[in-house]
């Protein structure tokens, strides 16, 4: 019997606070090391290793270190680009650790006659068949989909998986019921198991002619509402896959790197000085030492301004009990007195999301494409490409050029790419 | 070239004005004879044919019997053109002085007519957001003038398609919606239990030059490119049921309990048998037996079985959410439901209709349901949900709700139905387009024509008659009751362009 692991979107590099990132890059090397110990024969990770395709360097090495380890005790990596570590031009960390030797890419192919032919690579040590297709922004990969060659891939015999990155919309939670999907029948029939990555809660799925859908999540978490859920209770960890000539067991390795704590808060009907007075109260009360603390406040203020709480005295409070990190959301507090902030919402996304969904409608635009849901995910990723920041030691020249590029593949504006 | 006269009115009154046929022309039931006038014409159609004779009648049965017993065989009438004829009775249903009216005036007497002409139906213009139907037929003859239906306002009026089996209405249904594809002005959900419109193993809509992006398949057992029909049970909620399955006050009262407690989950807890408080266990297990014979949901060595595919406690999120969201953005949405149960279709009908319905009430409440296209759902075998037995026993459903006050929120019905005589009156004359195909059963013509938006009380004989492929248009945003001629969906789409749209192999550069 052989075994191997499946990890996804782990984006190394998500967060900005270094105590986050240490705790990201503490699960990531937990994952490897239980790897190790377990002695699977290889990994495979379903996109997003990293959160963006020039990560931040410090982090990067921290993580390939790791990775060494793994080349080391003969484990092989097959990896698949995620949209946020995805290279159009291939000049993304993932083809740089490729090219040094601590990767695979499972995507080789190319497009001929209109279809696109995928080559498997074979795991020598289990004789294993990988093939997979990189997630793109925008959901660009679903053109690959629609042309992709899937009798061949359906003929060949053996142990197969299928790594992809993409929500397939059959096990699209409602959450993010409105991201960009694919429909399960645009892959090929057949595989033993198919690693999919991109939704970040833990799915497992079985559909006609499709067993093991599997999802394994983010690793710890590849934004606040992440951590959200983890504080909820929501369980992070990877697929450790038994198999021979078909899957026997998939169990579901839990990794948890720190305890949580969180404070939801509803802000309605009450003035700014109430709140904060009980804002305090229960910071006072908070078992906060060596926790995440996650403090989410929202509503509609019946006097007072928002500007009027202090959250700086009860983030001083909740670090005084020794949080190892302290995370406060207020983007669904309103306050009555400015109407004109009509949009809330439960994150920053949301909030950008209702935003541009309320005023695309009030731009002139005869493009389709810009207009209505289009647009909206258009603006987004745009937002999102622009919203990147200088890495450390990046020259102006250099930055400008990376946010050009950023910018022209979230419009797909291919000439500028060019 | 001379226009032919056919005919010349002898006599009668509004509704029956009767017209000696030349020799030589033929007038055929449904004609479309023009009478012209110096202000204009009136356009008249004929309901009836009767034989007309100089002759009386005791000497038409001696000269009959002398020929069939061979005393006379080459007797014939003197200058019979003019002795023995054909008179067409004929009602004028509309007058064109500039304008298309209502008629209000007799022809001149004594004047005469001839056959329509597609310029005299110039009026019938392509409207702004189209929905193809045919061409004007006139009798068996094909003007060619082609009829449409404004969209935005039939939509939300609602369509019946009355018809008995084998007159073309899946072919009408297809062609329609072949029309409306790449318009994204209308959003369509096709419930399809014959798995007829997409064209899986056939031509189909799949094969509309703009079907990719514009043209939703949903099936248990879907073909490449197509989206799987699965809904999660947390979709399901309880008045979705409402109207399709009939609970007991007991049932109604647990069910309500379950959803207090497990909320999106209660299907799922009374599945597996969670107790609840103030709910007995005998209902529970008649709920849990109702829910597997009607979803086939049902727990087996521990685990929950959904039988039928189409529901499941783990894919289908966001199966309704996606199919809204393409309505919404006028899309057509066609949903094989041939593989499953007729309650399990009509319930999955409810829960996307349902949640349609209620977001454009919001939509309204909110001030924005005019940027919102007018979204209709098509179900086959409409009396399933509004004939008057069912709504009788198993009270109002989502459908019923639709047909009824839908129109308001730009939400309408396009029913198809052999057995329009079930359906109640407040609903039938709410149905404001009918597009009526052949019928030989009375009392179903007698139904159809209570209800048109036009006077069809002549016209029974006319739909008696109507051959495959033939139909009458009546609606209140058409000027007159409009014979049409559909065109066959197959050699319709020749004349379209049939190359479907590909995703261009060049265009697409792959990085790995």
């Amino acid at each position: 019997m052989y075994k191997f692991a499946h990890l996804s979107d782990i984006h190394v590099g998500a967060f900005r606070h270094p105590t986050l990132q240490n705790l990201l890059l503490e699960a990531f090397n937990k994952a490897l090391e239980i790897c190790i110990e377990r002695k699977v024969d290889f990994i495979v990770v379903s996109g997003e290793l990293f959160d963006s395709n020039i990560p931040d360097m410090a982090l990067a090495n921290q993580a390939v270190r790791k990775m060494r380890e793994l080349r080391d005790e003969g484990i092989c990596v097959y990896v698949v680009y995620g949209s946020h570590d995805f290279s159009p031009t291939q000049a993304s960390i993932v083809d740089l650790l490729e090219s040094a030797g601590l990767f695979y890419k499972v995507t080789k192919g190319e497009v001929a006659d209109g279809k696109l032919r995928l080559k498997f690579i074979t795991d020598k040590k289990t004789g294993a068949k990988l093939v997979g297709i990189s997630g793109r922004k925008s959901g660009i990969e679903k053109e690959y989909f629609e042309i992709l060659d899937k009798y061949d891939l359906e003929k060949e015999q053996g142990f197969k998986i299928f790594v992809f990155h993409g929500a397939v919309t059959e096990y699209k939670p409602a959450l993010i019921s409105e991201a960009e999907s694919f429909p399960i029948s645009n892959l090929p029939k057949g595989f033993q198991y198919y690693a999919a990555g991109h939704i970040h809660d833990r799915t497992e799925g079985k559909l006609l002619g499709y067993d093991y859908i599997q999802y394994p999540g983010t690793l710890f978490a590849g934004d606040y509402r992440d951590l959200e859920e983890n504080a909820s209770g929501k369980e992070r960890g990877f697929f450790l896959v038994s198999f021979d000539d078909k899957v026997r067991d998939v169990e579901f390795v839990k990794v948890s790197v720190c305890d949580y704590a969180l404070v939801q808060y509803d802000a309605t009907d009450k003035n700014a000085v109430k709140v904060q007075q009980e804002l305090l109260e229960q910071a006072k009360r908070l078992d906060a030492k060596d926790k995440v603390v996650l403090l989410k406040v929202k509503g509609e203020l019946s006097g007072g301004k928002t500007s009027d709480i202090d959250f700086m005295s009860i983030r001083k409070i909740i670090e005084e009990k020794g949080a190892l990190h302290i995370s406060i959301n207020h983007f669904g507090l309103r306050s009555r007195e400015y109407a004109d902030i009509k949009v809330g919402g439960e994150d920053i996304h949301e909030v950008e999301r209702k935003l541009f969904k309320e005023n695309i409608g009030t731009v002139k635009i005869s493009q389709p494409k810009l207009k209505g849901d289009a647009g909206v995910q258009l603006s987004l990723e745009l937002l999102g490409a622009l919203r990147q920041e200088p890495k450390l030691n990046e020259l102006k020249k250099d930055y400008e050029t990376r946010m050009i590029r950023s910018g022209a593949e979230a419009l797909k504006l291919k000439e500028v790419l060019e | 070239m001379a226009i032919e006269v056919c005919g010349q009115i002898i006599a009668g009154l509004v509704g029956k004005i009767l017209i000696r046929e030349k020799s030589g022309q033929r007038i055929e039931l449904g004609d479309l004879l023009v009478a012209e006038d110096k202000e204009g014409y009136l356009i008249l159609q004929v309901f009836d044919l009767i034989y007309g004779s100089q002759i009386t009648q005791l000497a038409r049965e001696l000269i009959a019997g002398m020929k069939l017993e061979g005393i006379g065989a080459g007797l014939e009438f003197l200058e019979p053109q003019l002795r023995n004829y054909i008179i067409a009775e004929a009602k004028a249903v509309l007058r064109v002085a500039g304008k298309p009216h209502v008629p209000k005036i007799l022809p001149e007497f004594f004047g005469t007519v001839r056959h329509v002409m597609s310029k005299d139906l110039e009026f019938l213009v392509k409207p702004s957001n189209p929905i193809y139907l045919g061409k004007v037929r006139s009798g068996s003859k094909i003007i060619d003038v082609d009829v449409y239906l404004e969209g935005l306002k039939a939509i939300s009026h609602h369509i019946l398609i009355p018809s008995t089996t084998g007159r073309g209405k899946s072919n009408l249904v297809k062609v329609m919606l072949w029309s409306i594809i790449g318009q994204k002005k209308f959003g369509m959900l096709v419930l399809d239990p014959h798995d007829e419109y997409y064209g899986r193993n056939v031509k189909g809509l799949k094969d509309h030059p703009e079907a990719r992006g514009n043209l939703l398949y949903y099936s248990t057992n879907a073909p490449a490119g197509t989206n799987t029909l699965v809904v999660n049970l947390s979709c399901i909620k309880p008045q979705h049921f409402d109207g399709i399955i009939s609970f007991s006050e007991a049932q109604h009262r647990a069910i309500r309990l379950y959803r207090d407690a497990f909320e999106d989950d209660w299907i799922e807890n009374i599945v597996r048998g969670t107790e609840v408080n103030g709910v007995d266990p005998r209902t529970l297990t008649v709920l849990q037996k109702i829910i597997q014979t009607a979803l086939s949901v049902y727990m087996k060595n521990g685990e929950i079985v959904c039988a039928n595919k189409v529901f499941s406690d783990t894919a289908g999120e966001s199966t309704v959410s996606e199919i809204v969201r393409a309505l919404q953005d006028g899309k057509v949405v066609v949903m094989d439901t041939s593989k499953i149960g007729d309650e399990a279709e009509l319930l999955i009908g409810s829960i996307i209709a349902s949640e349609v319905f209620h977001r454009y009430q919001d939509y309204k409440s909110k001030g924005e349901l005019e940027d919102k296209p007018p979204v209709s759902v098509i179900i086959e075998e409409a009396p399933r949900v509004l004939g008057s037995e069912r709504l009788a026993t198993a009270g109002d459903n989502i459908y019923s709700k639709i047909a009824r006050e839908g129109r308001k929120f730009k939400v309408g019905l396009m029913g198809i139905t052999q057995l329009t005589s079930v359906i109640p009156k407040d609903i039938l004359t709410n149905m404001n387009t009918k597009i009526i195909l052949g019928n030989e059963m009375a009392p179903e013509r007698s139904a159809i024509i209570d209800s048109a938006a036009q006077d069809l009380a002549a016209d029974d004989r006319n739909i008696a008659s109507l051959d495959i492929g033939e139909a009458i248009v009546t609606s209140i945003f058409t000027k007159f009751a409009v014979p049409i001629q559909i065109p066959l969906f197959e050699e319709f789409i020749k004349s379209a362009e049939v190359e479907r749209a590909k995703t261009s192999a060049e265009k697409v550069e792959y990085v790995g």
